[in-house]
């Protein structure tokens, strides 16, 4: 009988955590470019499993990582083992040169290409969505691994998008059989509220069966919206949806992402798990 | 534009708060002729969103400040229950990305930059008692981390030494227990009001920080043991200062029971 996985992201009291409550969690996710900055966290693994979560490719950016970030990210599939390559539907890094066609020249400056070191929702559109698709393929075949791609949290709209975060994952399942979804139902939670959409009509919405992987964290209301917030609890409506979810597919892997607080309290963290487990578990 | 224009003065909005302010504004006045960069970028993307990407610009700062927050925990808790996290990264954002552009900031001048912008913030934005509670949890959070790495009090020409580096502060609102209920996680949070001293002191034995509550009295001839001067001059102090009648020799007993209580030592 499939069973779902359930894990935690990396923190700093993931270590001591795994190591008092041995079968707590059955992985842990660690950020590649936590073990590019500091090896040492993938000790881990002398405990636990390793799945590995990545927010460098620039999936729908026009700047591909460099050599040396690329050959460390294949170094460290093959260290990890891991089954798969979480990845953001985002970019994080934009060649800013390209004058042709722009508004003011001034636009574009020298301090260009920009990296903004966190990942930005893309344009929703037809060649955005065409590079996803090719970048997601070719990162699959050359990590010799599936890579899913993560839905973002939506805090305000691209100029030029033509079509919906929903109807753009909707049309790169469609367009890719390969690539694999990692839902992160928080995100998903805010871009709702953020936009005023029901979170379960949108759940609905999507190719639930490509869903591999789901992240689960904390929300933030601040300034009159919502916000990622992985120093806080998940709330009632995100447990809510992952039992929705739950009852119309058995992902592989559950991750609770409370990894913002190194002294987020540990009995909320193992409290957390029992309630995703008891979710998830198998129906017979 | 194309696409990857579009992102990419999405992009340079984020990463330049300069152009970004300046984008802002443009978007908020009335449709000009004088097609400056600002303008252009402005009826893009519309000032509403603008707007919100000067809120996630705020958001992306906060975010990088998550390996703060081991030295901060309790601030940045109190920062985000008051509702007042996001707008001081906003706040905080281009003194920060401006600071970070050579890379990321050692520790001490990540605070030293960190302290006055919250200070600053603070004051226009809060009201009295959340200011004074918030700068109270950052000086308080601060001592912790900063005390047992600075150098050892210079003991050279003094009578009294610190057994570790000590330091007596004045509180006016309860922030070890509230740093106690922040901890467990709670949300709601009911901080006390209450004027007291601190007295820390870092112990390098076991590296840790011992926080003992002292009367004024205590607090006034503890810093200035601490500063080395003589019963004489603290006597003569404590009755300037708060009209305290005391003996030079009530104060050298004073000094003996802080030897026994482990605060100070006489100089070997």
């Amino acid at each position: 009988m499939l069973k779902t996985a359930v894990g935690i992201a990396h923190a700093d009291y993931a270590q001591g955590l795994v190591r008092t409550n041995p079968g707590l969690v059955d992985f842990v996710e660690i950020p590649f470019e936590q073990l590019f900055r500091v090896p040492s966290a993938i000790e881990i693994k002398s405990l636990v499993p390793v799945v590995l979560h990545c927010a460098s490719l620039s999936m729908a950016g026009d700047v591909p990582p460099d050599e040396e970030l690329t050959s460390a990210l294949e170094r460290w599939v093959r260290e990890t083992e891991t089954p798969w390559l979480g990845e953001h539907l985002a970019y994080v890094r934009a060649d800013g040169r390209i004058l042709g066609g722009a508004a003011h020249e001034a636009l574009l400056d020298a301090s260009a290409p920009y990296n903004v070191g966190y990942t930005v929702n893309p344009q929703y559109s037809a060649p955005i969505l065409e590079r996803v698709v090719a970048n997601g393929e070719a990162w699959s075949q050359r990590l010799g691994i599936p890579v899913l791609l993560e839905n973002g949290p939506t805090y305000f709209s691209m100029p030029g998008s033509t079509m919906s975060q929903f109807e753009f994952i909707q049309a790169l399942c469609r367009r890719s059989k390969g690539l694999g979804l990692l839902l992160d139902l928080s995100h998903l939670m805010i871009t709702c509220a953020n936009l005023g959409l029901d979170a379960m009509e949108m759940l609905r919405l999507l190719p639930l069966e490509r869903v591999v992987e789901v992240h689960v964290s904390g929300i933030q209301s601040e300034g009159g919206m919502s916000w990622d917030d992985h120093g806080k609890r998940a709330p009632t409506n995100v447990f809510e949806l992952l039992a929705a979810l739950r009852s119309r597919v058995q992902p592989r892997a559950v991750t609770l992402e409370y990894n913002w607080d190194a002294g987020f309290p540990l009995d909320a963290v193992v409290e957390d798990v029992s309630r995703v487990r008891e979710i998830m578990a198998p129906t017979s | 534009m194309s696409p990857d224009q579009t992102q990419a003065l999405v992009a340079k909005c984020i990463v330049d708060p300069t152009f970004l302010a300046q984008v802002v504004n443009a978007a908020a006045l009335a449709e000009r002729s004088d097609v400056t960069s600002e303008f252009a970028a402005a009826k893009e993307l519309g000032a509403e969103e603008c707007q919100r990407l000067q809120q996630f610009q705020g958001f992306i700062t906060k975010v990088k400040h998550n390996a703060l927050r081991r030295v901060l925990p309790n601030t940045f808790r109190l920062l985000s229950s008051t509702g007042l996290e996001l707008r001081f990264f906003m706040y905080f954002a281009k003194a920060y990305i401006i600071a970070r552009q050579a890379g990321p900031l050692p520790c001490a001048e990540h605070l030293d930059l960190l302290g006055p912008a919250l200070a600053a913030f603070l004051g226009d934005t809060a009201d009295v008692d959340a200011c004074t509670l918030t700068m109270e949890m950052f000086e308080h959070e601060r001592t912790l981390h900063d005390l047992p790495l600075s150098a050892a009090a210079a003991a050279a020409n003094t009578r009294w030494v610190a057994i570790g580096n000590c330091v007596v502060v004045q509180r006016h609102f309860d922030v070890v227990a509230l740093a106690e209920e922040l901890q467990t996680g709670h949300s709601s949070v009911c901080p006390r009001r209450r004027t007291h001293y601190l007295l820390y002191q870092a112990l390098p034995a076991d590296a840790t920080t011992r926080i003992r509550e002292v009367d004024m009295p205590t607090a006034l001839i503890l810093n200035q043991l601490l500063a080395g001067r003589s019963e004489a001059d603290i006597a003569q102090q404590m009755s300037a200062t708060i009209g305290c009648v005391v003996t030079a020799e009530e104060i050298g007993v004073f000094a003996d029971e802080a030897i026994d209580a482990g605060i100070i030592a006489e100089p070997a």
